[in-house]
């Protein structure tokens, strides 16, 4: 009896130290990361690249590149679209939208003679060849016509690589990748129709805002030399049929006494005439040839050097496109025969530029 | 038999909860030695509770009840008490302390000297239930902790996971009386002429958890203007009318953000064209960054804010006003894939990377209302 008391209290203090270790000793031991399930080698090298990203966008281009992970013959490869998961042993459920129907495989590099399976579908394909063909790097396959999911979201692409030729039976690598579908942007910018034309006695570089001056002042007309003056005018326009420009006006008139508009004629001393161009004359010596970096030019009947002419509402220059900056110098030449009436002479001329846009 | 019953329930119970270490006090039921007491603080902590774990190292602790010369102590492993004295010690199944296991003593007693022989006992062939370790120089202990570790490539666990299991620790001054803790199979002596410090340790095998946790390949990516989700279409010009004209180079901004974890990272790809009106364009800035003096008709883009390991890729520039737009047709961002023009070096979250878009018109850019539409896309590589 006194022996069994001695054994309960050996038992119970065993107990107590016991229970006591196994409050403060408790701990996880993490095991392998993995459950049990078999899985084949990674692929590695995973991409998918694409012609456009837009949801819903029809013939895309899709490339998808990787490296089996156990390089050397490969039965068939199996690429599904998901919308769900990148996970293999999650149920693969087809992005909505997307559709590979219609797709053709147009390119593969790395291997070769990969045909797609007639048991695609919209969110499988399946490569195929016989006998097996083999892999044994980075390898690529291109798709035409493709269409994209619809909405913009990620998605996952898992590639199976098989000892089959029918994507049945265990896959032997696997691998996943994401992809986004996102929708563009617009840069837009608006260019606005301008057309810039000035005229003056003179005007510096191509600055309309320094033109100076508007009346031009002969003095005494004499039978025995010819006046002559010259004006300037500035044109540019991102019209895009470009610029004509007309003259408006009369001869030089007094009263009923006029002197006679010339008609592409040289500068006669003596004899009564009115004329302008737009060139550099040397006899008499006025004048400047059109400058700038626009590509207007005079017209023909105006762009004769030492022959003047005027006729009311004529194009006097013209310009075919945009324009930029082209500056024009009007010479005018004025004649009078001793028989010319006296009087004061005078006109007012007026430049009109049209833009063509 | 009542009690009996319930301890036994107890201790199965721990085992169960129990992935490591157990130490248990074992209460002197048992004379051998006139001074012997029961050593303290005593515990074995197993690198693995794994059952049938192999290469498996046992530290060993416990402190000596007081001053006095150690040249044995007896490691016993026992399977169905730790009772110093009880004459039964079954054998682990499973367990093995190996014939020779290397033993190596850190702290409280003098580290050399010392011999190792492992005892089978119960075990069967091969296996080692009992470790003595003898010294002849038979140092001197003083109260204080005394460590050693027992280990061996082919020391095992038993192999019943969630078991408790026993060790019995008896130390002796002579290396002579230690021949005193007879091992005959699983029975043992009753008594141990010699005996100097005892005491009893439980130890529990787990079960080992798996833990698996599934992470997804994924690619985040969102081109925008202030907060992802809206719309970067964007106007560039200037004046009320905001309009584009040669005397100024307008800019506007499009962010985009990427995470993946994808461990190679992300190119990122702009497809897309010019600004175009009709048949009238305005030019591309071209395959070599620089700057839109404005007048000078272009259209083109530049990195002005790199997200987190986002690079530029030539001709595309993070130089500020250094623009770029590349429409070649085949290399350039007309192709049929686009063109790179940033890349992202590795998995990363959220980084957010603004675009500066940059357009003058020059004095012969025909007037109309340019468009280009434009993507974005980002590509990861897994």
């Amino acid at each position: 009896m006194a022996h069994g008391v001695t054994l309960w209290l050996l038992r119970s203090r065993v107990h107590d130290a016991f229970t006591c270790v196994l409050l403060v000793s408790l701990f996880i031991i993490a095991g392998p990361l993995h459950a049990s399930t078999a899985y084949g080698a990674q692929i590695t090298g995973r991409s998918l690249k694409m012609s456009s990203n837009r949801p819903g966008e029809h013939n895309v281009n899709y490339t998808i590149q990787f490296a089996p992970g156990t390089p050397g013959t490969v039965g068939s490869i199996e690429i599904q679209f998901c919308g769900n998961s990148a996970l293999q042993e999650d149920t693969c459920i087809a992005p909505f939208g997307l559709d590979a129907l219609n797709a053709h495989l147009v390119n593969q590099t790395g291997t070769s003679g990969y045909m797609m399976s007639p048991s695609s579908d919209v969110n499988h394909i399946i490569l195929t060849q016989n006998p097996s063909g083999s892999i044994t790097g980075s390898a690529s396959f291109e798709f035409d016509d493709m269409v994209n999911p619809t909405l913009e979201e990620s998605y996952y692409v898992k590639i199976l690589t098989y000892a089959t030729q029918d994507a049945s039976g265990p896959s032997t690598d696997f691998g996943a990748l994401a992809f986004s579908i996102n929708d563009g942007f617009d840069v837009s910018a608006e260019v606005p129709p301008y057309l810039t034309f000035c005229a003056g006695i003179t005007i510096a570089n191509f600055d309309c805002g320094t033109a100076q001056g508007r009346q031009l002042n002969f003095g005494e007309l004499s039978s025995a030399t010819s006046s002559v003056g010259q004006s300037q005018m500035v044109v540019a326009t991102n019209a895009g049929g470009g610029y004509n420009v007309f003259v408006n006006g009369t001869t030089m008139m007094s009263g009923n006494n006029v002197i006679p508009a010339m008609t592409n004629q040289t500068s006669q001393i003596g004899t009564s005439q009115f004329g302008i161009n737009l060139r550099a004359n040397t006899v008499p010596d006025i004048g400047l040839d059109p400058v700038g970096p626009g590509t207007g030019n005079a017209t023909a009947l105006y762009s004769q050097v030492n022959k003047f002419r005027f006729v009311n509402n004529e194009q006097i220059a013209t310009a075919s496109n945009v324009q930029d900056f082209k500056k024009y110098t009007v010479s005018y030449v004025v004649n009078v025969s001793k028989d010319q009436s006296p009087g004061v002479y005078s006109t007012t001329l007026t430049y009109v530029t049209v833009a063509n846009f | 038999m009542k009690i009996k019953r319930l301890g036994f329930s107890r201790r199965a119970a721990y085992g169960m909860a129990a992935l490591s270490l157990a130490v248990a006090a074992v209460a002197p039921g048992f004379t051998g030695h006139a001074s012997a007491g029961q050593v303290t603080s005593r515990s074995i902590v197993m690198s693995s509770s794994t059952a049938s774990a192999t290469g498996v190292t046992y530290s060993v602790t416990y402190t000596p009840s007081g001053t006095t010369s150690t040249a044995g102590i007896v490691v016993d492993f026992c399977d169905n008490t730790p009772i110093i004295g009880d004459t039964s010690c079954t054998y682990p199944a499973g367990f093995n302390l190996t014939t020779s296991p290397t033993v190596t003593f850190t702290s409280g007693i003098t580290t050399t000297g010392w011999t190792s022989t492992g005892v089978q006992g119960g075990a069967g062939g091969g296996s080692f239930q009992a470790l003595k370790l003898s010294n002849s120089g038979a140092p001197t202990v003083a109260g204080t902790a005394i460590n050693f570790t027992i280990t061996n490539a082919s020391m095992s666990n038993p192999s019943t996971a969630n078991h408790s299991f026993y060790a019995r620790i008896v130390t002796f001054g002579t290396t002579a009386n230690m021949a005193n803790y007879t091992i005959s199979g699983t029975t043992r002596a009753s008594t141990f002429t010699g005996m100097t410090d005892y005491g009893g340790i439980a130890l529990s095998t787990g079960t080992v958890i798996n833990i698996t946790a599934r992470v997804m390949e994924s690619l985040a990516f969102c081109v925008y203007d202030a907060t992802c989700g809206d719309d970067p279409s964007m106007t560039l010009g200037h004046g009320a009318n905001l309009v584009l004209d040669s005397t100024a180079t307008d800019t506007d901004t499009a962010k985009f953000s990427i995470s993946t974890n994808a461990q190679s990272g992300a190119d990122v790809r702009f497809k897309g064209d010019t600004l175009k009106s009709g048949s009238n364009d305005i030019d591309a800035k071209g395959a070599t960054a620089g700057a839109i003096t404005p007048g000078t008709e272009a259209f083109g883009f530049y990195i002005s804010t790199l997200g987190t390991n986002v690079t530029a890729t030539s001709p595309y520039s993070s130089t500020a006003s250094n623009y770029a737009l590349d429409t070649n047709g085949t290399t350039g961002i007309t192709s049929t894939y686009g063109q790179k023009f940033a890349d992202l070096s590795g998995p990363t979250n959220s980084s957010v990377t603004t675009l500066t878009f940059g357009a003058t018109a020059s004095n012969t850019t025909a007037a109309g209302i340019y468009t280009a539409a434009e993507q974005l896309i980002a590509t990861g590589k897994f």
